[in-house]
């Protein structure tokens, strides 16, 4: 099976994947207890019944459940994600504001927690048993096992409150525009109209989300990485590599480092998943206005359209990144062909 | 080799750790100063040589207003149906809407914070008259005012402004919770600076609804400039701002910032108190702790909408102080005077004898509120604190009605539970602490969870048979507001008119003398009525009046609350 082949299908099994993905959470939130209606209207100190029954009727709330998914997915057929109950506005266009933020801060997180995973995961290996191997070890299990949302206060208090060399919380200091929306990436945009100032103050912003985004995986990633470098380093060729004479570091980068990464490639995938998760709450103690912020508050207020839509989004992205990684995985490894 | 690359790797460190500095230094600058200083020539005779010479002399005048640079405040944004009246359902919604729009009248904040009893002050109507028969209402029009869009205020701008928010009430659909537009004639522009309003039948409340957010004056002619979907404006005014108040809306992006400009052509205000900064930024921090933070480090001047815990911590803090409110929610049990036990007015009693007030304060509420039984709140007329404070936890008075009633041992009956809250009181644990108290009394209550169209619904229907919890509000700051939709609406729902007929023909004769009656201290009796029938007779048992706390840092002052606006006014705040 040639690339393209192998894609064109996973691209076909992706819309299953994707409308068992619906189902699933479109059940889920309505399996939920609470009423929109009731939630958004004692939001505003009031309630009508008129108006109240009024609203389920006209955002189709009263409707059977199948039939709220079948006008859903036809909609979605179209093009038309829906509207969102909470803010009134397509939900195309709240997620197409809020989406940038997220990929933004995910970026800049994968950037980080490979700069930091894959170099601590080789070390490790290289020294294995040694003090700097358990050091390693030890922050790798201290990455994994720290909840986010903990994590993430205590980096606040410490950078932020005592020291005062890390912003606390938004994409840009209060005091400062907003940049001017070209893409919505605040880095491309500040770059786009050339202000430096303001480049330097997102991209202070973005230190400490990113750092403790990045973190939850960089012990994963620095796990698997020496997992996999210990099992490449006692291979046959690896021996065969040294008895030829080359040097230390010609093996390891020419013959252990690029068999060892294939497991540790297919990993970056699954931390795309992680990262997207993770973001729901790093998204919520640093006010980063993303996609994650907006499913929590989705979710609060039982915006269910809101929700199925970020979830199908999730699920994109997952998927793709998975795609690339198993088509990056293919080139690594001659051996492997779709 | 070696020292090489550890001198590399702390040059990299230092650089990281130089930037990190440089980036939290932040600008100092706070407050613009004007000099309050006039340079006049003047004509000065000089005698000696009898010829008119020109000398500059300086001259004091009376000082320039000085403005903060900005006012930052923590919020949690709900975004729902956006600023611009009628629409705006959320609370964060309302209190933007009070700071960048203005009504034919106001009411006097401080009045409604200590409990007095709040009349309508004139606000963008520098005066009114009522008809004899109070079917007429006729407005006149403060001079000099002009909308922040540079449009002046005129007699046709407000009648404009006033049947827009009609047009849009409609095409909500949201007319009855407003019904009394039905009974408009006619709002015409009678001279320049002079509208009239015809209604078919007299309506007192009118002159405070005028205050409320679904009635404050927008630039309709502007908002018409930016119609779709003949919504005269309705989805562009969410985001934009077309008023005169002090502060207009200058930035807005979702889920960050709010902006609000000071507006440089204000009139001043009814109260004579005009904006103090330059900006108020209004910052989404979803996060407590987070917001705890920004607060105690002065990053934020304002912190709105702090859960208990987080206020109690700041509290600690000496550079930040909280006051509290009252708000216009109540939290309130609900019950259907049509079940089999509660018919039976001494076992309604009973019940409220049952309900440990204090207790329910102190740890469910933690202590964001204050006891409150009645259904007008203080400051509005008809209030009377012996009605509103008429019960005590008394389990053994209970007991003894219970007994009176024919229930020695007392009776099993179901509380509805649901998702939701009425300001710090979270509805599951309200619901626990009523079955625990009244389990002392001898009732054993079980608890069902429900949802809120069930609830709502059975309500609606008159089914509701069991116990219920509830959140409920008021949307303009006079009695009728709470009387016309609970004294008529829900108290009829919960079967009133089947245990006392009496009483629910009478509820239903006052609410209509009150709207009537223009007489303030008539219509001060006519609600101390109703008060009493509804606290008596009625299925809605109140028990706390919902209190909003703001932190804010020391070097702010006056704050004064405003809460019909469920916020304080900014116009006040000042800061040193």
């Amino acid at each position: 099976m040639n690339i393209g082949a192998f894609i064109l299908r996973r691209l076909i099994l992706q819309i299953f994947v994707l409308l068992g993905l619906s189902i699933f959470t479109f059940l889920l939130m309505f399996g939920l207890p609470g009423d929109p209606a009731a939630i958004l209207y004692s939001a505003g100190g009031s309630l009508g019944f008129e108006e109240y029954n009024h609203f389920r009727e006209k955002w189709g709330l009263d409707l059977p459940i199948w039939k709220q998914y079948t006008n859903f997915i036809t909609n979605l057929m179209r093009g038309d994600m829906g509207t969102s109950l909470v803010t009134r506005t397509p939900i195309f266009d709240e997620i197409k504001s809020y989406f940038p933020a997220t990929i933004e801060l995910s970026i800049v997180a994968f950037i980080f927690a490979c700069i930091m995973g894959l170099p601590l995961g080789i070390i490790s290996a290289l020294k294995r048993n040694s003090w700097v191997d358990h050091t390693i070890r030890a922050v790798s299990l201290f990455g994994v096992s720290m909840p986010i949302f903990w994590f993430a206060i205590i980096l606040l208090i410490i950078f932020y409150f005592y020291l005062g060399i890390i912003p606390s919380s938004q994409r840009i200091d209060l005091d400062m525009e907003i940049p001017r929306h070209i893409t919505g990436f605040y880095i491309i945009d500040t770059i786009a109209v050339g202000d430096w100032t303001a480049l330097l103050n997102v991209l202070h912003h973005l230190i400490l989300p990113a750092f403790v985004l990045g973190f939850s995986v960089v012990g994963l990633l620095a796990r698997v990485t020496r997992a996999s470098i210990l099992e490449v380093i006692s291979q046959d060729y690896v021996r065969t590599a040294r008895s030829k004479g080359l040097q230390e570091k010609t093996v390891i980068s020419r013959h252990v480092l690029r068999n060892a990464l294939i497991p540790t490639v297919t990993i970056l995938g699954l931390l795309v998943g992680g990262l997207l998760s993770g973001a729901v709450l790093t998204e919520t103690i640093f006010a980063w206005p993303g996609v994650g912020r907006f499913a929590v508050q989705s979710i609060m207020l039982l915006d269910r359209l809101a929700v199925v839509n970020v979830t199908i989004l999730v699920g994109i992205v997952f998927s793709t990144a998975n795609m690339i990684v198993d088509i990056t995985v293919a080139f690594l490894d001659p051996r492997i062909r779709y | 080799m070696k020292n090489l690359r550890f001198v590399t790797k702390l040059f990299i460190f230092t650089s990281l750790l130089s930037f990190m500095i440089a980036c939290s230094t932040t600008e100092t600058v706070e407050v613009i100063k004007e000099v309050p200083v006039e340079k006049v020539v003047e004509k000065v005779v000089e005698k000696e040589v009898e010829k008119i010479v020109e000398k500059e002399v300086i001259k004091e005048v009376a000082p320039a207003p000085t403005y903060a640079k900005s006012i930052k405040v923590r919020d949690v944004f709900f975004f729902n149906e956006g600023f611009t009246p009628p629409r705006g359902g959320s609370f964060f919604e309302h209190r933007v809407s009070q700071q960048i729009y203005e009504g034919l009248t106001a009411l006097n904040t401080p009045m409604v914070t200590r409990g007095d009893e709040a009349t309508p002050v004139p606000n963008l109507a520098s005066a009114w008259k009522i008809s004899a028969d109070g079917t007429t209402y006729t407005f006149t029009i403060r001079d000099g005012v002009v909308f922040t869009t540079g449009n002046p205020l005129n007699a046709q701008a407000v009648v404009d402004s006033l049947k827009r928010s009609f047009y849009v009430i409609e095409l909500d659909k949201a007319t009855a919770r407003f019904s009394w537009i039905t009974d408009v004639v006619s709002v015409e522009a009678t001279g320049d600076m002079e509208v009239t309003m015809k209604l078919k039948n007299a309506f007192a409340p009118l002159l405070a609804i005028l205050a409320s957010k679904q009635f404050l004056i927008v630039d309709a002619a502007e908002l018409k400039k930016h119609e779709k979907d003949s919504d005269w404006g309705a989805a562009w005014g969410a985001t934009n701002s077309v008023g005169t108040a002090a502060y207009g809306i200058s930035g807005w992006e979702p889920e960050q910032r709010l902006t609000l400009k000071r507006n440089a052509d204000y009139w001043g205000g009814h109260d004579g108190v005009g904006p103090g900064a330059d900006e108020l930024i209004f910052a989404n921090i979803p996060e407590n702790a987070t917001a705890e933070l920004m607060m105690a480090k002065g990053e934020v001047d304002v912190a709105l909408q702090m859960d208990p815990i987080s206020l109690k911590t700041l509290d600690l803090n000496p550079k930040v102080y909280t006051f509290s409110y009252p708000s216009l929610i109540t939290c309130n049990y609900l019950i259907d005077r049509r079940n089999e036990h509660a018919k039976n007015d001494k076992v309604l009693e009973a019940i409220k004898y049952s309900i440990d007030y204090d207790g329910l304060l102190n740890t469910v509420a933690m202590g964001l509120g204050k006891v409150h039984q009645s259904l007008i709140l203080p400051g509005m007329l008809g209030h009377d604190a012996s009605i509103s404070n008429r019960y005590t936890y008394d389990p053994e008075k209970a007991k003894a009605l219970l007994a009176e009633a024919g229930y020695p041992d007392g009776f099993s009956i179901k509380i509805q539970n649901r998702a939701g809250a009425c300001g710090s009181v979270v509805y599951s644990k309200g619901v626990e602490f009523l079955q625990a108290s009244l389990k002392k009394s001898g009732i054993k209550a079980t608890i069902e969870q429900s949802t809120g169209s069930k609830f709502w619904g059975q309500i609606g229907k008159g089914e509701l048979r069991d116990l219920g919890i509830s959140g409920l509000g008021a949307t303009y700051f006079d009695p009728d507001n709470p009387a016309s939709v609970r004294a008529t609406s829900e108290c009829f729902s919960l079967g009133i008119e089947a245990v006392d007929p009496t009483a629910a023909a009478r509820l239903k004769e006052l609410v209509a003398q009150g709207r009537a009656e223009t007489d303030n201290a008539k219509r001060h009796t006519i609600y101390k009525e109703l008060n009493e029938i509804m606290v008596s007779k009625c299925g809605e048992l109140t028990v706390l009046q919902v209190s909003d706390t703001v932190a804010l840092r020391t070097n702010m002052t006056d704050g004064i609350a405003m809460p019909h606006a469920f916020s304080i006014d900014f116009r006040y705040l000042r800061k040193e």
